[in-house]
């Protein structure tokens, strides 16, 4: 073996918890409201209930998103809301995405 | 989901789908339609039934909420709109431009002077030019034209009769019931259309 030193290439600074497709997405339709409901934010975003449901939970251990139940009309309402943590995340994602982008070659 | 979103476009159409059912200028038309029925009333019957006017744009918001509730929300889910600075400049701006008309008319009328009557023409015309930047704003992070027309229709129901130095109580009459005549009938159409394009679902939207 060759006794040169490799050095792993310098990984960008990307929130894996955002940077898959369908949590940015999510993230992206919170950030647009105050708080909203599963139904609105499904709608929004093109996710089945089960996919939306599951990718919340990995949202709401990150502290992006927390979740609220709450009953309207003796109607049960589960209200979504991004964090100021989450708000946050979205803008540093936002920002390293756009950095690494320019520096890409053309 | 395999397509990278772009943020802003998901923002646009959040923002959208909240403002899209015509309740907005629906209840802003009527509370300008009150408003406008009142001054009437004042101008042309000389009875003052002012505090209706201030009632009925909280009754209206009240109702608005819950239609929104009931007609909106079981067809494409709630969600409650956010509160962005750019609103609450706009917003703390008119309020701010209410007292201090109120304030300069208090002190001249102290000092024994009588504010001239263009004053407070164009006192009104600001807050209409500022609910005009208010549905301006509205349109642009929607992207839904109609609150351009609106915002046009306001501003110029506001400054058209500033400039022909109408009287107070006419300018008031004619500048809200012609946003309002024109905020409610777009709020019907849009609300019908809405409900058209979005069927109440089958399945029950309890989470």
């Amino acid at each position: 073996l060759s006794e040169v030193a490799v050095t792993a290439p310098e990984q960008p600074d990307i929130d894996r918890v955002i940077h898959e497709p369908a949590r940015l997405a999510i993230l992206a339709c919170l950030s647009a409201v105050e708080s909203a409901d599963f139904l609105f934010v499904a709608n929004q975003t093109g996710l089945t209930r089960g996919n939306l449901s599951s990718h919340m939970t990995k949202l709401e251990g990150a502290g992006y998103v927390e979740v609220k139940k709450e009953f309207v009309e003796r109607i049960p309402r589960t209200l979504l809301r991004i964090t100021r943590k989450g708000r946050a995340a979205l803008r540093d994602y936002r920002r390293s995405m756009l950095g690494m982008l320019r520096d890409l070659p053309r | 989901m395999t397509d990278i979103p772009s943020v802003e476009d998901i923002q646009r159409r959040t923002r959208r789908s909240i403002s899209e059912d015509g309740l907005t200028e629906l209840g802003a038309g009527m509370a300008l339609l009150v408003v406008a029925a009142v001054m009437f009333i004042a101008v042309v019957f000389d009875r003052k039934l002012f505090y209706y006017a201030g009632i009925f744009p909280a009754l209206v918001m009240i109702s608005v909420r819950s239609m929104r509730a009931r007609l909106t929300a079981p067809r494409i889910g709630y969600a409650e709109p956010a509160r962005t600075g750019v609103k609450l400049g706009i917003l703390i701006g008119l309020l701010g431009l209410t007292v201090l008309g109120v304030a300069v008319a208090a002190s001249w009328r102290w000092l024994g002077w009588r504010p001239p009557g263009w004053a407070f023409n164009w006192l009104f015309a600001l807050l209409g030019l500022g609910g005009a930047a208010a549905l301006y704003g509205n349109g642009r992070e929607t992207g839904l034209r109609r609150f351009f027309v609106y915002a046009a229709v306001v501003a110029a129901s506001s400054l058209v009769p500033a400039l022909a130095r109408l009287d107070l109580g006419i300018h008031i009459t004619v500048a809200t019931g012609a946003s309002g005549l024109v905020m409610t009938a777009a709020g019907i159409w849009w609300l019908i259309d809405f409900l058209r394009r979005h069927q109440r679902p089958a399945e029950s939207p309890a989470d």
